[in-house]
């Protein structure tokens, strides 16, 4: 199931054997809240900078698994992982590195929206940088 | 340099005295022109609503402010406003109230003749009481045994009799109440944490004894409103006569009969209309504005942009987030009522839209849904 899942989160056809795997709801909050630091330590900007960001400058692939979270307000993750472009990390480089994934069918809408926003944010990184 | 020698010594110290006195009056006299221009600009918006209503023949020395008999901002939006503002201001200034008949008199609020109360005007009720009383932390005298059922039962459920430090016993309240609406306790807070979305969730499941939403849905929109709160009180806004708190507050109820579950937040702070265009996605509104730039359609074009954005139906960004609740369960409503505007968002995109001349005190936003039998 969890294969069948990140195949549909990241378009790879293999699995990710060395991949560091984090769990939102277990290593980070079951509640994530807020976009910036400003509001409070359960915000995207949080799990950016402390947990995602670190893994991907290394290099590292990382699959994310949204299971057991309350809910995944826009504003969270849009920062979590549109941000995540904004820092420098272009959109092909994170379809290369990260895999998200659940097995919970109300939370699998999540795992296209994150796409869904890393590729907007190369959208718009790349309109300015042309300007 | 000169000796600091005993008398120079308290020169020195008598010089910082009256340079820091001199710091301290410009100060407080820009502070007191401050307080006056917001006292203004409240009264002003005061001036926009109906007419105070007055009793000071039934209590003699006593004279009462009336409430409308429905206190509601759905219904009936400029009595309902205009009793919140004169609740505010008169209990703030607590002093004896000059009637039209030239006498001075203490004065109450008449809760006895409020009929009905919706469950947002009940909210905002229960935030300026709690206001007033966290200011006033004294035992307040309340007449409860006057009060419509209905009245008295939500005050017992939101917890207000406690806020008010009153005995339910002592005032002859129905320990079982036939009532058909329950009320969760009054929460406020200044949230940093998902925690206070996913207790409010909790809270009315609990009351209702169903799941409210499918398990995100519900979150995500409580969570976005309440993180929105960041946003109510930025940096240059000021409000008379309470500072302005950073909080929110919120209720929820359980409508058996209707199989309505209902949840309001409601916070103090600038509106919707005066914040969004201060915020960084602005500039990606415009394709959503109307010219004339109406406080409902400033917020329309928050909803609106958000369910766009991402090009999923039935998940939005920001405010729109709020409304997916709706959507995704296919009944009820969401109410933003902010600033001079209000917009009610039903399933399918459908919106209403009204636009006052006297703005709201803050935002407050209402989702009511029809559960699954």
């Amino acid at each position: 199931m969890l294969h069948s899942v990140a195949h549909l989160s990241s378009g790879k056809s293999f699995s990710m054997p060395d991949a560091v795997h984090i769990s939102i709801a277990r290593q980070f909050s079951e509640t994530p809240f807020g976009r910036y630091l400003e509001d409070g330590k359960e915000s995207g900007q949080a799990f950016r900078e402390k947990i995602l960001l670190p893994l991907l400058n290394e290099g590292r692939s990382v699959v994310i698994s949204l299971d057991g979270v309350a809910g995944l307000p826009s504003s969270f993750w849009e920062e979590a992982l549109g941000g995540s472009v904004r820092a420098g990390i272009a959109a092909d480089r994170l379809r290369e590195l990260l895999v998200i994934e659940t097995t919970e069918a109300d939370l699998e809408t999540y795992v296209r929206l994150g796409w869904r926003y890393i590729d907007q944010a190369e959208v718009k990184r790349q309109t300015n940088q042309s300007h | 340099m000169k000796r600091l020698t005993p008398r120079f010594r308290r020169w020195l110290l008598m010089r910082q005295r009256h340079s820091r006195h001199r710091a301290e009056a410009v100060a407080a006299t820009s502070n007191v022109r401050a307080w006056a221009r917001r006292r203004a600009s409240f009264m002003a918006t005061r001036a926009r609503l109906p007419a105070i209503r007055y009793d000071y023949v039934t209590y003699p020395g006593y004279g009462a402010f009336i409430p409308p008999t429905d206190l509601s901002f759905a219904r009936n939006y400029d009595e309902t406003l205009a009793f919140i503002l004169d609740f505010r201001r008169l209990f703030f200034e607590r002093r004896l109230y000059k009637f039209p008949d030239g006498e001075r008199r203490k004065i109450y609020a008449d809760f006895a003749r409020i009929e009905t109360i919706d469950a947002g005007a009940g909210l905002v009720l229960a935030a300026e009481i709690d206001r007033f009383v966290k200011s006033r932390p004294v035992r307040h005298e309340v007449h409860d045994h006057l009060w419509h059922e209905a009245v008295r039962e939500f005050f017992f459920e939101a917890g207000l009799f406690d806020l008010l430090k009153i005995d339910p016993q002592t005032v002859g309240f129905n320990e079982n109440p036939s009532s058909i609406r329950k009320t969760i306790r009054l929460r406020s807070g200044r949230t940093k944490s998902g925690t206070d979305a996913l207790g409010l969730r909790s809270e009315i499941e609990a009351l209702s004894g169903k799941s409210i939403a499918a398990r995100p849905h519900a979150y995500t929109a409580i969570a976005e409103a309440l993180a929105n709160v960041g946003h109510a009180y930025p940096s240059w806004f000021r409000s008379w006569p309470w500072k302005a708190s950073g909080r929110w507050w919120a209720l929820g109820f359980w409508d058996q009969p209707r199989n309505t579950v209902g949840l309001q937040l409601y916070d103090q702070g600038a509106g919707i209309p005066a914040t969004l265009p201060k915020q960084q996605h602005w500039p990606r509104l415009f394709p959503f504005l109307e010219p004339e730039r109406k406080a409902s359609g400033l917020i329309k074009a928050g909803l609106e942009y958000g369910r766009t954005s991402t090009g999923q139906p039935g998940r939005g960004m920001g405010l729109a987030e709020m409304a997916d609740w709706i959507e995704t369960s296919g009944s009820g409503f969401l109410r933003i009522l902010s600033g001079d505007g209000e917009v009610t968002y039903r399933p399918g995109a459908r919106l209403d839209r009204r636009d006052f001349d006297a703005p709201f005190c803050g935002t407050l936003i209402e989702w009511e849904v029809v559960l699954d039998a």
